[in-house]
């Protein structure tokens, strides 16, 4: 498709200059032809008429390419119109039952306004808990410390850390209910303490009003996106546990099929499908915030992902083992275990599994029963036999969880999920540390300037720091955007404050007027780029504005107003600059050693009846793992999985059979970060096992294959599994 | 003592937020310097060396208007 050359180009090139080219569109020439209103102009104009096909061509090209980019356009804008329906809704109720600072049920409104239908909804429940509690514990305060500024204000830094605790501690939405409650009660401290600092006598009413503020705003925005967007977080979560399903049980199917190098070929692909899971935690909760159905389901989600956890770790057993078997014995053996997998597995049809489950389901438990019946043979054979049994159980919980997300009338079978526990508790003290300080440090700034803005800005300085805490890594980045957005919102709120809104007598009026801010940031929230900075816009517009029946328009405490919110703001910023939270490299490091200290105390004290709890813990760290975790550093992790696992087992099985003093010698070289001679001792230990008489002879083959996947996996990551030991 | 509001495009600010912004820029520019020089790769914290020039910056600025 050839360029119009000069003779016959469009005359607007020559008119309009460089702006207008890039808009290439047959009526663009047109319309700057007519604009143009000269002879000259009205002789292009001709040309421009006499059109050859391939430019028409062109041309209807270019406004599909016009058309498409608005189409996707459209959500974004239908974004930015729910926020401000939201926001305006808000505001009419909270002006219509005449409360003193309506604009807190405009703000929570904007700022309870997700992209996301479901985060929205959840994140409304979350807040209104989180208000309540934070309702609940400033009344506590007042009542304990009446008298006590000091005391009073030490306390209001002190529960900002318990929730910038509890906010990195927690997950998802508990994890923002957390935040909420932080900074609800910094908003209903501000207003207690006011310009001068006193704690007065109406905390109980300002409580309450306050609070209904903020749930007027919540449920608001809750009524206007569930009657507008339907969402799509269940289908997205559906088609992402279909796809991670489908794509793990036809790669471990097709590992069979590798020799040699080609098997060394799956690893960083492993690695990469682990990364994928971690990610499906968000949008597990935007699906339960979407669907009330799913939320008493929750642990079966869980159990799913914990399901694709033990897929993989099966998948890396029989990858490793396979990698170091002889090519004659692989062959040999891969053909058996393979020819127990069904073709509907091995093709892994995501679009299909997606659509219906349960055949895959019922071919899930059929490999499993035939492989765990292959005759006993070999450790080796069983080993891959019982891996292939156990990822195929994990694809079969993973499968679970597919089917309450595409038909919620049937009867989900109960599925064990594994209880997800803290992963780490020094980032969460590290943002405590962070919250308190900063809190205090706003305040006794406060105490010294007698700033009269003061209050509300120890309000904002706590929300920014509480909000962003969890965001690791890019908090600062954040909080920065957000900094940057709150002045541009500053600006914007002064124009629409100073200039339109004294020529609006309705408040339909009103309404169009912050409609010309919020629209436009709400749509541009929807964007990756700058999404902080828009959601600063969308947020603090309100509060910024300050709308009331009786309008104020005092220029000075607008600027007050403004320079609170923005040091605030800024003070947060700041406080993330000078008290970084733990960088990726070292929470990753911090994930593996929590996870190999943990695995040599399973070493040693009681045996757990179940590797439940263990499963749970290493998949809570898994999930932590930051994006930038090494894809070594991941394998590490599912290796320790698989080996904490068989510790449990095997020291189960050595007790029945009389083995403790084998086992024992070997898990000692374990504890010791020894992994060449724990490999010896296993070895002394199958041989124990292998010369035993007759009895148990299938437990004792599902103990030497345990033992055998145990000492290449710690063969295989002998640095990990020896580092950091005192010997 | 100057400490007077300043009449900004018919908005009446604080001095402080104006000095704020000047030892911003001033900071600004040090800190370019002292990248160039790699003097920010010497400190144990560059964050809090900045931050710490902010505030003398700041504070001398204050002083200066004081005068």
């Amino acid at each position: 498709m050839s360029e119009p050359d000069a003779h016959h180009g469009p005359a607007w090139r020559v008119i309009a200059g460089g702006a207008v080219q890039i808009v290439k569109l047959s009526w663009v020439p047109m319309f700057m032809v007519m604009v143009a209103d000269d002879a000259a102009g009205k002789e292009r104009m001709s040309q421009a008429n006499r059109r050859t096909p391939a430019q028409s061509q062109t041309d209807f090209l270019h406004a599909a390419q016009l058309w498409a980019s608005l189409s996707s356009a459209i959500p974004a804008l239908l974004f930015g119109l729910r926020l401000w329906a939201a926001v305006c809704l808000a505001l009419y109720i909270a002006f219509w039952l005449q409360l003193d600072n309506a604009y807190w049920a405009g703000t929570s409104a904007a700022i309870v306004c997700q992209p996301s239908l479901g985060a929205s909804l959840r994140k409304g429940w979350f807040r209104m808990v989180g208000t309540a509690v934070g309702a609940v514990v400033i009344l506590v305060l007042t009542a304990c410390f009446p008298q006590d500024r000091i005391a009073f204000l030490f306390g209001l830094a002190l529960w900002g850390a318990a929730c910038g605790f509890l906010t990195t501690l927690l997950r998802n939405f508990a994890a923002y209910a957390a935040a909420l409650a932080g900074y609800t009660a910094a908003i209903i401290a501000s207003d207690e303490l006011g310009a001068v600092g006193g704690t007065n006598g109406d905390a109980f009413m300002l409580a309450i009003t306050r609070a209904s503020e903020i749930c007027i705003g919540i449920v608001c925005a809750g009524v206007v996106l569930a009657a507008t967007d339907f969402g799509g977080a269940r289908r997205r979560l559906a088609a992402q546990f279909a796809e991670l399903s489908a794509e793990i049980t036809g790669r471990l199917a097709g590992t069979y099929s590798l020799t040699g190098p080609e098997l060394l070929e799956t690893r960083p692909v492993r690695r990469d499908i682990i990364r994928r899971v971690i990610a499906l935690d968000p949008v597990i909760d935007e699906a339960l915030g979407e669907s009330s159905d799913l939320r008493p389901h929750s642990p079966a989600l869980q159990a799913a992902v914990g399901g694709l956890f033990a897929a993989l770790s099966g998948w890396r057993s029989v990858a490793v083992h396979l990698e170091l078997l002889r090519r004659g014995q692989s062959r040999l053996e891969a053909y058996t275990v393979l020819e127990n997998i069904p073709q509907e597995l091995r093709q892994g049809d995501a679009t299909s599994w997606a659509v219906d489950p349960s055949p895959t389901r019922r071919a899930c438990a059929a490999a499993v029963r035939a492989l765990t019946a292959l005759p006993d043979r070999t450790p080796s054979l069983r080993l891959l036999a019982d891996q292939t049994a156990e990822a195929l159980i994990g694809i079969r919980r993973a499968l679970d969880g597919l089917l309450l997300l595409t038909d919620p009338g049937r009867r989900i079978p109960g599925s064990q999920s594994a209880r997800f526990s803290v992963p780490d508790l020094v980032p969460s003290l590290v943002n405590a540390g962070r919250a308190f300080v900063t809190i205090v440090a706003v305040e006794l700034f406060w105490i010294m300037t007698e700033w009269p803005n003061g209050a509300q800005a120890i309000t904002f300085a706590a929300v920014a720091v509480i909000l962003f805490s969890p965001r690791a890594d890019q908090a600062y980045a954040s909080t920065m955007s957000f900094l940057v957005g709150t002045g541009l919102t500053a600006a914007f709120a002064a124009i629409v404050k100073f200039a339109v809104l004294p020529g609006v007598a309705t408040y339909a009026g009103f309404g169009l007027a912050i409609g010309l801010v919020l629209v436009p940031a709400g749509a541009l929230m929807t964007q990756p780029w700058q999404a902080a900075t828009f959601t600063a816009m969308a947020a603090n517009f309100v509060p910024l504005l300050a709308p009331a029946n009786e309008m104020s328009y005092d220029t000075r405490q607008f600027y007050n107003a403004a320079l609170a919110i923005v040091a605030g703001v800024g003070v947060a910023a700041l406080a993330f600059c000078l008290f970084p939270p733990l960088s990726p490299a070292l929470r990753t490091r911090r994930l593996l050693a929590l996870t190999l200290r943990d695995l040599r105390r399973l070493t040693t004290g009681p045996i757990p009846r179940t590797a439940t709890e263990w499963e749970g813990r290493v998949n809570s760290r898994l999930s932590a793992l930051p994006d930038q975790a090494e894809p070594l550093q991941r394998a590490q992790l599912m290796a320790g999985l698989s080996v904490g696992t068989e510790i449990i087992r095997l020291r189960r099985v050595a007790r029945r059979f009389d083995q403790d003093v084998e086992i024992d010698a070997a898990l000692d070289a374990v504890a010791k970060g020894d992994s060449s001679a724990a490999v010896e001792r296993l070895a002394q230990l199958d041989q124990g096992l292998a010369a035993l008489p007759t009895r148990g002879a299938r437990v004792r083959l599902r103990a030497r294959a345990g033992i055998l996947a145990m000492s290449e996996a710690l063969a295989q990551h002998a640095d990990y599994f020896d580092s950091g030991a005192t010997r | 003592m100057r400490f007077v509001e300043v009449d900004l495009f018919g908005v009446y600010v604080a001095p402080i937020s104006l000095m704020t912004v000047a030892a911003w820029l001033v900071l600004v520019a040090l800190r370019r310097v002292a990248d160039h020089l790699g003097l920010l790769h010497q400190v144990w914290h560059p964050a809090l060396f900045v931050f710490a020039a902010y505030v003398i910056i700041l504070s001398s600025i204050v002083l200066i208007v004081a005068r």
